[in-house]
C-alpha cells in the first residue's frame, strides 16, 4: 500500500490511466497510479523539538543533552514535533546556547579533532584541520553542505576563541556556534524548484523530514550519502531509505514515541491522583507503569511488524510486584517479567494500568474524561462544548455507582444528546479503576461495563467492558481512518488542513488494522503530501 | 580582542539604559518616564454582585483595593464588556474563549480539533513595538487536575507571540529571578573569555538568521524575527555582564524558594503554597517593571478554567465546579455561595493590591512607577457558570489611562475595544483590535 510520487514517467501513466479508464471504466489501472495525492502545505521551516535537539546532538557528537537545559515544547498537534507552535524566543534562546555550550565543552573534552576526519598535527596547519571540521561536521549537523558565508562566520568564530593558541577551544565555540545556528535549529521544506505549483522538497530536505519522521533525528552518514547521490530523488529511493530507517533501533523508539503521543502516556510522570484515596500510586509505581508500557508497547510494535490490531488486543504483559497487586496476578521475585493477562478482561492497551492512570479523574474513574479521550484519538470525533447558558451543575446524590450519578445527564436532554454518546464510550472503562485495578462492586453495588460506541459506523455499537470496546474499535473504518489522520499529523508535524483530504483517503485506503503499521509509515513518507509542498 | 562596530554599539545603548535606570529611581528632572504594561489574567469570572463598585466606589470583592485611597483614585473599572460565542469548530468552551481571546481579540484558532488562540496578545504587541522583552510568570499548581492533561495544552498560557504559538509563562519564580535578576559575572581573565566567545557566537547566529531570512514565507520570516529578538535580548544581557552590571537595577527582591529541588509538588499537585508562589510572583514582577526590565509582565493564576481548592481563605472545596459553576444570576445562587466566592475574588484583588501599592511606594517622576504603569485586571468570563457578559475588568495606575476613581457603564460592548483602549494608552495607533478591526476604544472611558 504504498503511495507513489508522480515521477515524469509516472505522469504519462496517469494521463494513459485516466485515458484507458474513460474508455473502458474497469480496466485495472497502472499500479501506484489510484495512490496519488496531493502536496501539503506551503514551504515552511520546522523547528526541531527539544527531543530532537537531544537526539541530533547525541547522534552528532555523541553527547547526552541534559534534558533540564532545553525548552519545554508545547504539543499544538498534539505531538512534540507540532511545528506552528515551535519557535525561538529569548527564554529558547538561552536553553539552546546553555545546551549547545555544554555539549560542545562535554565533546571537545574527548578531543576535536576526531570530529573532521582527523588532524596530523606534524604535517597540517591548525587552520587545515579547522577547515575540514567545519566542512565535515558541518554538513552533518546543517544536514547538507556547508554555505560558504557559514563556513566564513565559523571560522571566525573558531579564531576568535582560539586566539591562535587554544584550537580546543576554537572548536568547542564553533561546534557550540553549530548548533545554535538556524541551519541546525530549523529544518527547511522549502524545496528548490517549482513544477506545476509544486515544490518538491530537494535531497537533502527529504533525507532530513525521513530522519526526523522515522528515526526522530538527524541524517545518518548513509542516508547523507544516498541523498548527495541522488538516491532519494525517486519515490522507490525513498521507499528504500525509509525500510532501511524502519529497521534500525532508533525507529523502535520512535514509533514507541508516537503511540505513546497518540495516547496521552507521556503523561504518566505527571498525573497524580487523590493520595487518601489512592495512597499505591507512588513514584515506584508510576516507574513501574512506565516500564511496563515502554515494554508493551515495543513488544507488541515490533520495530513496525506490529498492527492495530495486535496492540488493542495482546494479552501480553511486562509485570513486577507492584502490578502484579494491581494486575490481580501472582509474581516472584523484584525483577519485571513477562506475564500473560486474561484475555476476558486485560487484553490491549486500553486495558493496562498506565493507560487507566493517564485517563481517569484524581478522585474517580471519570468516564466523561475517558469517553471524550476515546472518541477523540480514537475516533477523531470531538464533541463540542456544552451550549451558552447550560446548568453547568450535576445535582450532588448518594447513587452507590458513578454510573448512577452520571445518569442524571440522561435525564437533562440538552445534556443527554451529547453526553449520550461521551458517557456511552466512558462507561465501557468503570470495571477499572483510576490505578488500572479491576472493581467489579463500588462499594456494595455491582458495576457495570456495558456501553455504546456512537459514531464509529457500527452495526452493532454497544459492547461490555473494554476488551468488547476494543473489538468494536477494530471493526471501526472510523477507527483506521482517525489512526491514519494520527499518523499523518505526526510525520507532518501540524494538523492536518482541509486540502489534505485527498491524500488521508489515499493512504487510508490501503491500511486496515491488520497492516503493519511500518507499511503506513513508508506510505506516508512516500506520499506527495511528504514530500512535496504547495509553491506560494 | 578586537571590538566589532555592532556589539559596541550595543555596549553603548547598554550603558545609557542604565544611566536611565539612575535617574529614574533618584527622580531626577529629566524626560518623561517610560511606560509599563501589566496584564493580570484571573479564570472562572467573578461574583457579579459583590464585585462592581457602588456610589461610594467601594465593593466587597474590590475592598482590598479600594481601601487604600491612593490605588482607589487610580483605579478605573469597565462594566460592559462581553465575549461573542466562538468555538471554531472545536471543543472550545467559554473558559478558551474568554482566555486565549481576551487580550489577543482574535477568533480561536482550530489545530488539529483543539482551540488556541488566533493571534498575538496585547503583551506581545506592545513588546513587539517597543522591541522589548516581556515577563510572563504563572502558577499552575492545581490538585483538581494537575497540568497538563490531553487536549487542554493551550490553557498553559493566555499570552500569544502569533496565531497559535504560546509564549509559555514561567511557572517557577527562583527562576524568573535569576533571568532577571542575575549577579554580574565575576570579572576574571576565563569569564571575560567566556562571554567574548558567547557574543561572537551569538553574531554568527544573527548573520545566519539575516542569510535565512530572504528565502522563506512571511510567517517563517515573523518567525525567524522573534528569534533575532531574542538573540538581541540575549545579547543585551550580556553586553551588561560583560560590563560587570548585575541584571535588574539597584532595587534587589528577596531570592524566591526554590521550589524545583525544595517542593516541586507545589509546582504540580500541592496547593498549599499557592498562595506565597503568586506573591513571589507579584513581587518580583514589581521590581522588574519598577526597573523597567522588563516593561511589560504579565500575571496569570492558575490555567485556564483553573481548579483550586482556595484552603487558603478556608473554603476547601474545588472552586470552579462546586462554587462557580453555581453562581447562576448576579444576585448570587445562595448567600453561602456567595459569601465564599468573594472570599476567592478578594483574594485575587489582595494580590492586585499588594502589585499596585508596591508599584505606587516608587517615586518617579511627578508621581509614583504606578503613575507610569497600567495594570489591567481582566477575566476569562464574566460570571462562574460560564456567562460571557459583564466581564470584571479593572484599570489600575496611569500610563495613558484617565484617573480615577471611576465606573464606566454604558452597556454591552465587544471585549475588542479593551485591546484598543490598552494599546492606545500605550502609545500605539490602533482603530480596532483582532478581528474587529474598527471597533474603537471602550466607550465612555
Amino acid at each position: 500500500m504504498e503511495v507513489r510520487t508522480p515521477g515524469k514517467l509516472a505522469l504519462g501513466g496517469i494521463l494513459l490511466a485516466a485515458f484507458v479508464t474513460a474508455c473502458t471504466g474497469d480496466v485495472a489501472r497502472p499500479a501506484g497510479v489510484e495512490e496519488l495525492g496531493t502536496p501539503s502545505g506551503a514551504p515552511r521551516l520546522r523547528r526541531l523539538s527539544a527531543r530532537e535537539f537531544a537526539s541530533s546532538v547525541r547522534d552528532l557528537v555523541g553527547e547526552e543533552v541534559d534534558p533540564k537545559l532545553l525548552p519545554q515544547d508545547l504539543l499544538t498537534s498534539g505531538y512534540d514535533n507540532g511545528t506552528l507552535s515551535l519557535e525561538v524566543g529569548a527564554e529558547e534562546a538561552a536553553a539552546f546556547e546553555s545546551a549547545a555550550e555544554s555539549v560542545a565543552h562535554a565533546a571537545v573534552g574527548k578531543g576535536w579533532t576526531r570530529f573532521g576526519g582527523g588532524c596530523d598535527r606534524a604535517r597540517e596547519e591548525v587552520s587545515v584541520c579547522r577547515d575540514r571540521l567545519l566542512a565535515t561536521l558541518g554538513r552533518r549537523v546543517f544536514r547538507r553542505p556547508v554555505r560558504e558565508p557559514e563556513a566564513q562566520r565559523l571560522r571566525a568564530v573558531f579564531d576568535a576563541a582560539s586566539g591562535g593558541v587554544d584550537d580546543a577551544a576554537g572548536a568547542e565555540a564553533a561546534i557550540g556556534a553549530m548548533l545554535q545556528s538556524p541551519a541546525f535549529l530549523y529544518r527547511t521544506e522549502l524545496g528548490d524548484s517549482v513544477m506545476n505549483g509544486r515544490a518538491p522538497l530537494d535531497p537533502w530536505e527529504r533525507a532530513t523530514a525521513l530522519s526526523y519522521f522515522l528515526s526522530g533525528s538527524t541524517p545518518d552518514d548513509s542516508l547523507m550519502h544516498s541523498s548527495e547521490r541522488g538516491g532519494v530523488a525517486t519515490t522507490d529511493g525513498v521507499r528504500f531509505e525509509a525500510r532501511r530507517l524502519l529497521a534500525l533501533p532508533g525507529a523502535r523508539a520512535q514509533l514507541r514515541h508516537f503511540v505513546e503521543e497518540w495516547l496521552a502516556l507521556d503523561r504518566l510522570d505527571t498525573v497524580t491522583k487523590d493520595p487518601a484515596l489512592y495512597p499505591e500510586l507512588d513514584d515506584a509505581l508510576r516507574r513501574s507503569m512506565r516500564e511496563e508500557m515502554t515494554r508493551f508497547l515495543d513488544a507488541v510494535l515490533d520495530g513496525g511488524r506490529g498492527t492495530l490490531r495486535d496492540l488493542f488486543t495482546s494479552d501480553l504483559a511486562f509485570v513486577d510486584a507492584r502490578l502484579a497487586r494491581i494486575y490481580g496476578v501472582s509474581h516472584e521475585g523484584d525483577t519485571m517479567t513477562e506475564a500473560r493477562l486474561s484475555p476476558d478482561l486485560r487484553a490491549g492497551v486500553l486495558t493496562r494500568a498506565g493507560y487507566l492512570t493517564v485517563h481517569s479523574g484524581t478522585d474517580g474513574t471519570s468516564p466523561v474524561e475517558r469517553g471524550l479521550f476515546t472518541r477523540s484519538a480514537f475516533l477523531c470525533a470531538s464533541m463540542p462544548a456544552p451550549p451558552p447558558g447550560i446548568d453547568r451543575n450535576v445535582p450532588k446524590t448518594t447513587a452507590p455507582t458513578a454510573r448512577e450519578r452520571f445518569a442524571l445527564h440522561d435525564a437533562n436532554e440538552r445534556c443527554q444528546a451529547c453526553h449520550a454518546a461521551i458517557d456511552g464510550a466512558g462507561f465501557g472503562f468503570e470495571q477499572l479503576d483510576p490505578i488500572g485495578r479491576y472493581r467489579p462492586f463500588e462499594g456494595a453495588a455491582k458495576v457495570s461495563a456495558s456501553g455504546i460506541l456512537y459514531d464509529a459506523d457500527l452495526a452493532d455499537p454497544t459492547f461490555d467492558g473494554v476488551v468488547e470496546l476494543e473489538q468494536r474499535l477494530l471493526a471501526s473504518a472510523r477507527f483506521r481512518d482517525c489512526f491514519v489522520r494520527h499518523a499523518f499529523r505526526f510525520a507532518m508535524g501540524t494538523g492536518e488542513g482541509s486540502a489534505d483530504g485527498t491524500s488521508l483517503r489515499l493512504l487510508a485506503r490501503g491500511f486496515t488494522v491488520d497492516t503493519p503499521l511500518a507499511d503506513l509509515f513508508v506510505a506516508i513518507a512516500t506520499s506527495p503530501a511528504f514530500l512535496e509542498r504547495w509553491a506560494r | 580582542m578586537k571590538l566589532r562596530r555592532r556589539p559596541l554599539l550595543l555596549g553603548l545603548a547598554g550603558s545609557l539604559t542604565s544611566a536611565a535606570f539612575t535617574r529614574r529611581i533618584f527622580a531626577d528632572p529629566a524626560p518623561p518616564p517610560p511606560k509599563r504594561l501589566v496584564l493580570v489574567m484571573q479564570t472562572n469570572g467573578t461574583q457579579q454582585g459583590s464585585f462592581w463598585p457602588d456610589a461610594n466606589f467601594q465593593s466587597p470583592i474590590l475592598a482590598p483595593i479600594l481601601s487604600n485611597p491612593r490605588l482607589r483614585e487610580r483605579t478605573t473599572a469597565v462594566r460592559g464588556l462581553y465575549v461573542p460565542w466562538d468555538a471554531a469548530g472545536t471543543d472550545a468552551n467559554e473558559h478558551d474563549m474568554g482566555f486565549a481571546r481576551m487580550f489577543t481579540g482574535h477568533r480561536l484558532m482550530n489545530i488539529a480539533g483543539h482551540p488556541w488562540g488566533g493571534g498575538p496578545s496585547i503583551d506581545q504587541i506592545v513588546a513587539k513595538a517597543w522591541r522589548e522583552p516581556t515577563l510572563n510568570l504563572a502558577c499552575l499548581t492545581s490538585r483538581y487536575e494537575p497540568f497538563p492533561k490531553p487536549g487542554f495544552l493551550h490553557r498553559r498560557s493566555f499570552s500569544y507571540v502569533a496565531p497559535g504559538v504560546l509564549k509559555v509563562p514561567i511557572e517557577d519564580p527562583l527562576l524568573a529571578y535569576k533571568r532577571l535578576f542575575a549577579p554580574p559575572a565575576e570579572q576574571t581573565e576565563e569569564t571575560r573569555r567566556r562571554l567574548a566567545t558567547r557574543r561572537s557566537v551569538l553574531d554568527l547566529v544573527q548573520a545566519d538568521l539575516a542569510d535565512a531570512r530572504d528565502r522563506v514565507s512571511r510567517e517563517d520570516r515573523d518567525r525567524l524575527d522573534r528569534h533575532t529578538e531574542g538573540i538581541r535580548q540575549l545579547e543585551r544581557d550580556l553586553t551588561r555582564s560583560l560590563q560587570g552590571e548585575a541584571l535588574g537595577c539597584a532595587l534587589r527582591p528577596q531570592t524566591p524558594f526554590d521550589y524545583t529541588t525544595g517542593a516541586p509538588r507545589k509546582l504540580v499537585d500541592d496547593e498549599s503554597d499557592i498562595p506565597a508562589i503568586m506573591s513571589s510572583m507579584v513581587d518580583l514582577a514589581a521590581i522588574a517593571i519598577t526597573c523597567g526590565a522588563p516593561r511589560i509582565a504579565t500575571l496569570q493564576f492558575g490555567y485556564g478554567g483553573a481548579k483550586w481548592g482556595f484552603d487558603w481563605e478556608g473554603i476547601g472545596e474545588n472552586v470552579h465546579a462546586e462554587l462557580s459553576h453555581r453562581d447562576t444570576s448576579d444576585e448570587g445562587s445562595s448567600p453561602e455561595n456567595t459569601e465564599k466566592l468573594v472570599r476567592v475574588n478578594r483574594w485575587y484583588a489582595k494580590m492586585i493590591a499588594r502589585l499596585a501599592t508596591q508599584l505606587d511606594a516608587m517615586p518617579e517622576g511627578e508621581g509614583t512607577v504606578l503613575d507610569n504603569t497600567l495594570i489591567v485586571w481582566a477575566n476569562e468570563f464574566g460570571r462562574g457558570d460560564h456567562s460571557m457578559l459583564n466581564v470584571p475588568t479593572l484599570f489600575i495606575g496611569g500610563a495613558g489611562m484617565p484617573r480615577g476613581p471611576r465606573l464606566v457603564d454604558e452597556g454591552g460592548q465587544p471585549f475588542h475595544r479593551l485591546g484598543v483602549s490598552i494599546l492606545r494608552a500605550m502609545g500605539l495607533a490602533a482603530g480596532g483590535f483582532g478581528d474587529m478591526p474598527d471597533c474603537g476604544p471602550i466607550r465612555g472611558l
